[in-house]
């Protein structure tokens, strides 16, 4: 009985601890004016994110929660799609809990899973950019050069595996015409779907399916919420530096860019500005051109400049730098368009350097200069170009009329002492130098091209003529500071081009696996060129100072191409003939001589499919080229102010040029792997050589007479592969060449030789999803000597290590940390200059900020040394010191 | 030499078994993909041309239905589509919606043609071929749901009917695991005949999911019945602007869920009578009828 009482008493304990456990949480969910809020709460034990039970919101904005949990801590949660969600945490006990919420709009972590991050279709390969893009990464390009098989190099250029692209189009379009720098460091990435590689492009779609091409071109494929809508960027920074060598207070930065993408009609405008050593004039350097005849006035001369450093040129650059560029693109139809481009950079650049120089003159002398040098370049530069392209596939026609207008000053000032040592020890003295050269061009273009099917044969017609002009002047002063005398150079030149080239050829088809090309072209190049030098004394045999005269020439060209091909295998012969004429019209020497030559060209190349995913190709070819436009001026011209030429020659110049040429090629996109290998050797041999005598710091360059051979090798290769593990990278590359040429000095010929060996490689990983590390490092090795010299030369090494670190702490924050070290082996002290960057970026929800430390260790001068044959160069730049940019982007539109 | 023989023969009986063993499970698999033998609809019999935008969804997810292999678009037989706008969700098929905005830059292209490509960018497993749960589209708004059903060629009348949402009981589990991206939890439930196990993230506060599954505090990432005849799985999670297209309301009769239903089973297993195809040749209509288990059963 007992028992059966105690038994009674433990079941309703039992009973009672059971209803205790049951725990029910009420309240509602409000805006913040009270209103009720569509919306479910969750309930989880704290920290488990297990829900346990969950209610909706009811009209009146109530819920109600019963469960069972033994947890001491519970997270309650109220979420929907209008509100996101808030959680808070309460105690495991029944009660009342109410929410104040915000509505706000719902970013999701996007994620795709449905395809390989690369994928093959054809000739065409997809790069899904989600599975390459970083927290980090702004623009397509941080995307691109993460993508295994595609490397953009630091001038912007593109090129996927070894090879430069031929195209690069945004939907399909090329809005931008070979200046896609605007596409990629514009466009932001997460408005990007895929990034297409283009194998075998063929432009013109009558020939496609027909007439296979080597080249390669990109295409960005947009998503669609980027597609038809305006979108406004702006950026807007400023900073201080350290000190002000390089560089002045206040940095500030400014950018506005407008982006528009529609089916019949696209557009990229845009503003940037700066003068914190960020070259965006980059942006504007076309990459591919459209085959316009090559404008070229010729202007024998320039200012001396303080050389470069070496060293990535954010770091050097002293800039005041102002771009703009208006692109549009209109489609009138589905195979006609109209592109318009414009463009115009403004700037200032200021360099300053120092530079030693140590050279061979004999074997018992040598020649010393040290040199001090400012500089300022003030940049006009404005070019516009208009296409018309009718791409259907029963034809294509093609015409651009193009107009690039510079108006560019350089003002040098420089101080310079020389001395002669050895036997008969000289010193020529402290001179001060300022130089001053003034360099406006203009040059007009057109350029047509058209391509027309004939029965079952293809008849294509290329036209392009164009007209330059340069009127520059170079004035030098040069005051000794030893004897107190004065001298002024001059140099005037006007020079103007005229040009036009015409091609045509027609393509038959002879059995299946045979194509015949023939074709005529013709072209004409006309220079016209007055130059007068005053102040320079001249050496008594040679004493014309000016020179006025008119330097054509004409070739007349019958084109021959045979060509076998097969899906495998293709085999080109080339045997071109061309008749050759130049003219040379000397107004001062009342000289006026001409020569024709029949010259020829044979080629022969091979491209064999060995594999889908392996191709060997390789060619030989062979030409002769007479009349050296360098060769021709019989009065002195400054080259530079420690450069006086005379180089007129009565015999025409004669190259003959050999080269032949061999590269394997391998990308597989399942493995994600990419690697090439190639080959390649020149040899020339010319009847003429040029020659150099020194007088003081001044040389005087002469052309001789006598046959001089040079040959070069070289070999090179690279490889890049994706791994799906820590969503990594890795790129490895190398190349070693080999060259001999014969120098002719102070009358004495030298043998010279020169090679140099590079390799490096880069690996990107994430070890966590929170971190992101690049490693790259590239080794250089180069050394040159000439015959019984060898013993006397040295071995230039430099290497160049980064490591870059970015985290992501939050979603919004993303920390960057970099390293840099560049070794000269040569260099008296500081032989690693170590560079530390750093920077943040936080997203919040209207604007994204950027804080930029760069230089950390506060670097202010960097000193590198160059072997070339005898002579040794020390050059020591001045560096951009410790500074600190904060920058605001936000969207306009 | 006889026991070897023997043997011998008992080892290819054994192959025999195997083969036989294999070929019953690719058949099963393949008796797995529910797909009919109807031919798709066209375009303009269901109101594509005219559609009208309803709203605009900041967000996709985007589910492979009843992929082979989830990397290759080639195996699935659809790509189903999530979109939400003001408290409304609309699943569809997210080929179909490719297909039709590529009408639609044609139509706008080619304003005087007089006929309309039949199909332009069709994608996924026998794309020529009908299922009912790529061609219907679900509205839930609030508490209502709405299937706009779109018969397969040999039909021209398209068919829609409301039913309460959301209609399943579901049981939240301790499990969890990673789908696309997102730390999902388990939940199952019965419903309509069959046993579901789903899996949802809480990181996306919305309460839908694929086809007309919904109810969970949170998205659902992937569900399948427990006999894995049909499965979906998101595959993508993506913000930006997409707009929600209503199909032309005239091509659409209202009725009833047991007559959809009835209908979408006969065009599956009866395509052939029902079209009135005929043998290669002869006036004889074929009467060969395809086995097929329907997702949502009659209830008990």
């Amino acid at each position: 009985m007992e028992t059966r009482r105690w038994l009674t008493f433990l079941c309703a304990a039992l009973f009672a601890a059971v209803v205790d456990a049951q725990t029910t949480i009420e309240g509602a969910v409000l805006d913040s004016v009270g209103n009720a809020v569509d919306a479910y709460v969750t309930v989880s034990p704290k920290g488990t994110g297990n829900i346990l039970s969950f209610a909706d919101t009811d009209a009146k904005g109530h819920y109600r929660l019963s469960f069972t949990s033994t947890a001491d801590s519970l997270t309650v949660t109220a979420a929907g799609l209008a509100i996101g969600s808030q959680a808070r945490v309460v105690a495991n006990r029944s009660g009342r809990l109410d929410f104040h919420v915000k509505e706000q709009g719902m970013e999701l972590k996007e994620v795709t899973v449905k395809a390989d991050k690369i994928r093959q279709n054809g000739d065409t390969l997809n790069y899904l950019v989600g599975a390459y893009q970083q927290q980090g990464d702004r623009v397509i390009g941080d995307v691109l050069k993460r993508m295994p098989g595609i490397e953009v190099a630091d001038n912007g250029c593109i090129n996927y595996n070894g090879k430069a692209i031929k195209k690069f189009y945004v939907e399909e379009m090329d809005l931008l015409q070979g200046r896609y720098g605007i596409a990629t460091n514009n466009i932001n990435a997460s408005d990007v779907a895929t990034v297409q590689v283009l194998e075998n492009h063929q432009e013109k779609k009558m020939l496609q399916g027909k007439e296979l091409t080597d080249d390669v071109a990109i295409n960005l494929k947009l998503k669609d919420s980027a597609k038809g809508t305006v979108a406004v960027n702006t950026m807007l920074g400023g900073g201080m530096q350290e000190a002000q060598t390089i560089g002045g207070n206040p940095l500030w930065t400014a950018e506005l860019v407008g982006m528009y993408f529609a089916k019949t009609r696209q557009n990229m405008s845009l503003y940037k500005g700066n003068n914190t050593g960020d070259d965006v004039s980059k942006e504007l350097t076309s990459h591919y051109g459209i085959n316009a005849v090559p404008l070229y006035p010729f202007c024998p001369m320039g200012a001396m400049m303080p050389s470069g450093s070496g060293l990535p040129q954010k770091r050097t650059f002293d800039n005041h730098s102002h771009v703009v560029s208006v692109n549009h693109l209109e489609k009138l139809s589905a195979d006609k368009e109209m592109t318009f481009n414009v463009g115009y950079h403004n700037d200032r650049i200021r360099r300053e350097g120092y530079t030693e120089s140590d050279r061979f003159l004999s074997d018992h002398s040598r020649l010393l200069t040290q040199e001090t040098m400012t500089s300022k370049t003030t940049l006009h530069n404005l070019s516009a170009q208009a296409r018309y392209c009718n791409n259907s596939p029963t034809g294509f026609l093609a015409d651009v009329l193009k107009l690039d207008a510079g108006w560019n000053t350089d003002k040098v000032d420089g101080q310079l002492s020389s001395a002669q040592t050895g036997t008969m020890p000289l010193n020529y003295g402290d001179e001060r130098v300022p130089q001053h050269f003034h360099r406006p061009s203009l040059s007009v273009s057109n350029t047509l091209n058209t391509t027309q099917n004939v029965g079952k044969n293809i008849f294509d017609l290329h036209f392009s003529a164009g007209y330059s002009q340069r009127p520059n002047t170079l004035t030098v002063g040069i005051d000794s500071l030893l004897q107190g005398t004065q001298t002024v150079y001059s140099q005037d030149v006007n020079s103007h081009h005229i040009a036009g080239r015409f091609n045509t050829s027609y393509g038959i088809r002879v059995a299946d696996h045979f194509r015949f090309n023939y074709g005529i072209s013709a072209s004409a190049n006309l220079h016209g060129i007055v130059t007068d030098l005053d102040g320079f004394t001249p050496p008594a045999e040679h004493n014309q100072l000016s020179n006025d005269l008119w330097y054509n020439t004409y070739c007349l060209a019958l084109g021959q191409s045979y060509k076998y091909e097969s899906p495998d295998l293709d085999i080109t012969l080339g045997l071109p003939l061309e008749l050759y004429t130049q003219t040379l019209d000397d107004k001062i020497r009342k000289d006026k001589h001409g020569y024709t030559h029949l010259l020829f060209f044979p080629s022969l190349s091979v491209n064999w499919t060995i594999t889908r995913d392996l191709w060997f190709n390789a060619g030989a070819n062979y030409s002769k080229t007479v009349g050296d436009p360098d060769g021709i001026y019989s009065g002195y011209v400054m080259s530079n102010y420690r450069t006086f030429q005379r180089s007129y020659v009565e015999q025409l110049s004669e190259t003959k040029n050999y080269g032949a040429n061999a590269s394997l090629r391998y990308r597989s996109a399942i493995r994600a792997l990419f690697a090439n290998i190639g080959f390649n050797y020149r040899r020339t041999h010319d009847n003429q050589i040029y020659g150099y005598s020194y007088e003081g710091a001044t040389s005087v360059v002469q052309a001789v007479n006598q046959p001089t051979i040079a040959s070069s090798y070289g070999l090179s290769g690279e490889a890049s592969k994706g791994f799906d593990f820590l969503r990594s990278s890795i790129r490895v590359f190398g190349s070693y060449s080999l060259s001999e040429s014969e120098r002719l000095i102070s009358q004495s010929l030298y043998q010279f030789h020169a090679q140099s060996l590079s390799y490096g490689g880069a690996l990107s990983f994430s070890p966590f999803e929170w971190m992101g590390v690049v490693y790259s490092s590239g080794f250089s090795q180069s050394r040159s000597y000439t015959d019984g010299h060898r013993d006397q030369s040295t071995t230039v090494r430099s290497n160049t290590q980064r490591l870059s670190m970015s985290v992501y702490p939050t979603k919004t924050l993303t920390l960057s940390l970099a390293a840099e070290d560049n070794y000269n082996n040569l260099t008296a002290e500081n032989r690693h200059a170590w560079f530390g960057d750093a920077s943040a970026k936080l997203k919040l929800k209207h604007i994204d900020l950027e804080l930029q430390l760069n230089n950390l260790f506060d670097q202010r001068q960097y000193t590198r040394v160059s072997y070339s044959g005898l002579d040794i160069y020390t050059q020591t730049s001045q560096l951009r010191p410790r500074n600190a940019i904060l920058t605001v982007r936000f969207k306009l539109l | 030499m006889n026991k070897l023989s023997k043997k011998s023969l008992g080892s290819s009986k054994k192959i025999i078994t195997i083969i036989l063993a294999l070929a019953a499970v690719c058949g099963g698999a393949n008796a797995q993909q529910k797909q009919s033998t109807a031919t798709r609809p066209r375009m303009v019999d269901y109101g594509v041309v005219k559609a009208t935008v309803i709203g605009t969804s900041n967000i996709r997810i985007l589910y492979a239905f009843n992929a082979k292999d989830l990397k290759d678009e080639d195996t699935w037989i659809d790509c189903g589509q999530l979109l939400t706008d003001k408290g409304m969700t609309q699943y569809a098929s997210h080929f179909l919606a490719e297909n039709d905005e590529a009408l639609r830059q044609w139509l706008k292209a080619n304003p005087r043609k007089s006929y309309y490509p039949n199909a332009l960018k069709l994608k996924g497993f026998r794309k020529d071929i009908w299922s009912e749960y790529q061609y219907s589209q679900i509205f839930v708004r609030g508490k209502e749901l709405t299937e706009w059903a779109v018969m397969p060629a040999a039909e021209y009348t398209q068919y829609r009917y409301k039913e309460p949402w959301p209609s399943m009981q579901w049981t939240l589990a301790n499990e969890k695991q990673t789908i696309c991206g997102y730390q999902c939890q388990k939940a199952t439930c019965h419903w309509r005949g069959r046993d579901y196990e789903a899996w949802f993230t809480s990181a996306i506060p919305l309460k839908s999911g694929p086809w007309k599954f919904g109810g969970l505090p949170g998205l659902i990432m992937k569900i399948y019945d427990t006999k894995y005849l049909y499965t979906w799985e998101a595959v993508s999670v993506e913000n930006g602007s997409f707009p929600i297209y209503q199909l032309e309301e005239r091509f659409f009769k209202d009725t009833d869920r047991k007559k959809v239903w009835k209908m979408q089973r006969d065009w599956n297993v009866k395509y052939n009578e029902l079209s009135g195809r005929m043998y290669n040749g002869t006036m004889q209509i074929r009467t060969e009828r395809y086995p097929y288990d329907q997702l949502e059963l009659p209830e008990q």
